[in-house]
């Protein structure tokens, strides 16, 4: 081997091939090493996905309101406990969340469901700087786009259109994703329509009811109508509500949900008797009746109930104040209580009500959005009482209508299931 | 054995072959990377939805006259062992559901009808040995273990023992359930 020594030795070969393996298996490796990073933001995209499911869906938000099933004493009466949904400010508001408490997942709330998903609120521009939505859900400084729905499956509360709502913008066509299935809690609320001869029979003051002031000594002995009571009141009781064996998904919680209460068919309740328009008819004994000479009932004895045809029947009540206060207090909490809206046949009003009284044809509603834990809770009954003027020629409603689980009083909260969609991009 | 020069122009051959046999095994075998963080999101995402359905159907619309929640959904087709009931609610009525105009679910119900699930009841009998028995699905087969599969599990309060084929070791006081849910991609 003199000549051919130029070519390669055997070691050589040896140490080039290993050398040439090691190559090609590190070249192997270093692909594998990128895996991770390349996938770094789909995955990324997922589980933004998953984290804003996980707000929206088991999360209450910020500030999540009084905790349920904790006694309202133990906390300060001076802190202002409302949830975000009922604040006016969006300042106010740290974090969206839509489930009704932090132990209710996957129970929403419709009241946070309608302000989240209220664009003229916050601001869902992709490009804004002060999108809310990225603020206060997303928390994240990257500009994602994002996508939620939010559908009912089975039909929302009877009369109540169905649930589609979405905030965002269009899908792309790679993003991350979570669907979650909920069960959505919608308001109760009590329709108290007096044409319901059960109902009306229970609050018309032709009854027992209509206790006045008798002036003897006229004749025949004449009703001082100052004196007359003429009040109808909506009794929440605390203890009755707020009982802790009532499940959350089933509570009347009127620190997450408003009060509202309609009355209809009032003027099944008028008087057929106008005593403004013809002063003849108080010394006349057909309109009335007397149980004493110091109180009496007045009973209406020309006809019993206004089947409106009555010549001179009356056309409206004077609803003279709206009173917050305690079984025996009826005004206790009338000064303080301002979060009211108040309507009379469909036509908003101001509230308090002005001094000449609201005119009422056949309809009265109230809402409160939220009933301070401070007026209504555990041990605390709250009294909503309507005082009407001029009583007796106008209308005879009266008595103590109970706002409670009675389904009959009152319609309960319902529960709808739907599914929300969201999308990260 | 003529010369030196065959002999070492062989080897090299032969070497060069090696390295480019062990080139194309290890490039042939580095196409096919698998990311265990998709599947893991998948799974996941499978998981929470087959939890939140099994939540929801048992989570009773009102309450009864003496205000005890009413009988979920779920409680009712375990208590009377209506396993078509069950896999035609879960399927149709929650997990297949499709949402307009999102062609939705990228990892969920793109091929959803492909997902097969069975059900399974776990009870504690009369020795005090648990026991289970299956909610037969005639549309499932059985699961082989071999791809990825998802279990979720919820428990039911039942007050008496469920009515149909069950085993009769069950007892017949009120008592917890635990529904067994697995599914898995055909």
């Amino acid at each position: 081997m003199k000549r051919e020594s130029g070519q390669l030795p055997v070691d050589f070969l040896v140490g080039f091939t290993i050398f040439i393996l090691s190559l090609i298996m590190v070249a192997n490796f270093v692909p594998s090493l990128l895996v991770g990073l390349q996938r770094t933001t789909g995955i990324d995209y997922d589980a933004v996905a998953y984290r804003t499911g996980v707000v929206l869906v088991e999360d209450p938000g910020e500030p999540a309101g009084i905790p349920i099933g904790r006694d309202p004493f133990e906390f300060s009466t001076t802190l202002d406990w409302r949830p975000w949904e009922f604040r006016d400010s969006k300042d106010q508001i740290a974090r969206f969340g839509l489930a009704l408490t932090r132990d209710t997942p996957n129970l929403l709330s419709i009241n946070k469901i309608n302000k989240f998903f209220c664009t003229t609120v916050f601001d869902d521009r992709f490009d804004s700087a002060t999108n809310d939505y990225r603020s206060k859900l997303l928390f994240s400084s990257y500009q994602y786009g994002y996508n939620v729905t939010l559908k009912n499956i089975s039909p929302m509360k009877p009369g109540d259109p169905g649930l589609d709502v979405s905030i965002g913008q269009p899908y792309p066509s790679g993003y991350g994703y979570i669907r979650r299935y909920v069960v959505i809690k919608q308001n109760p609320n009590a329709t108290i329509n007096m044409a319901d001869p059960n109902t009306n029979s229970a609050f018309n003051a032709r009854r027992d009811d209509q206790v006045c002031i008798i002036v003897p000594s006229r004749v025949p002995p004449l009703v001082d109508l100052t004196g007359c009571n003429q009040q109808f009141t909506i009794r929440l009781t605390g203890s009755v509500l707020y009982n802790e064996s009532i499940g959350d998904p089933y509570k009347i919680d009127l620190q997450r949900e408003p009060l509202v209460i309609s009355i209809t068919g009032l003027h099944t309740l008028l008087n057929n008797s106008d005593w403004d328009a013809d002063p003849a008819y108080q010394y006349n004994p057909n309109w009335y009746q007397l149980a004493n000479h110091t109180k009496g009932k007045i009973i209406n004895t020309g006809g019993g109930e206004w089947n409106g045809t009555t010549p001179n029947a009356p056309t409206w009540a004077t609803l003279k104040s709206v009173d917050f206060g305690q079984p025996g207090n009826f005004d206790l909490w009338s000064n303080f209580i301002t979060n009211v809206q108040i309507a009379n046949d469909s036509n908003p009003q101001p509230f308090p009500l002005n001094m000449n009284g609201l005119a009422v044809r056949d309809s009265l509603s109230l809402s409160m959005n939220y009933v301070d834990a401070n007026y209504l809770g555990e041990g605390k009954d709250l009294d909503v009482t309507f005082s009407f003027n001029d009583p007796i020629p106008h209308t005879l409603i009266h008595g103590t209508y109970l706002y409670d689980y009675n389904r009959t009083n009152v319609t309960q909260p319902y529960l709808s299931t739907g599914m929300m969609e969201v999308g990260i991009w | 054995m003529v010369s030196e020069d065959g002999q070492l122009y062989t080897m090299e051959g032969i070497a060069a072959g090696l390295i480019m046999l062990l080139t194309a095994y290890l490039v042939l075998g580095s196409t096919s990377v698998y990311t265990p963080g998709d599947t893991h999101i998948t799974d996941m995402q499978l998981e929470q939805v087959g939890s939140d359905i099994l939540r929801v159907m048992d989570t009773p619309r009102e309450l009864t006259g003496s205000l005890q929640p009413a009988r979920s959904d779920l409680e009712l087709m375990v208590n009377a062992t209506n396993a078509n009931g069950f896999y035609a609610s879960y399927l149709d009525g929650y997990l297949c559901r499709t949402q307009e105009p999102l062609a939705v679910a990228k990892d969920i119900s793109v091929g959803c009808k492909d997902i097969q699930l069975n059900a399974s009841v776990w009870y504690v009998g009369k020795s005090s040995s648990p026991g289970s028995y299956l909610l037969p699905n005639p549309n499932a087969g059985s699961y082989s273990g071999l791809g990825p599969g998802v279990r979720v599990t919820h428990w039911i309060h039942t007050n008496w023992k469920p009515g149909g084929a069950v085993p009769s070791d069950m007892r017949t006081e009120p008592q917890e359930l635990l529904l067994e849910v697995l599914m898995w991609k055909a």
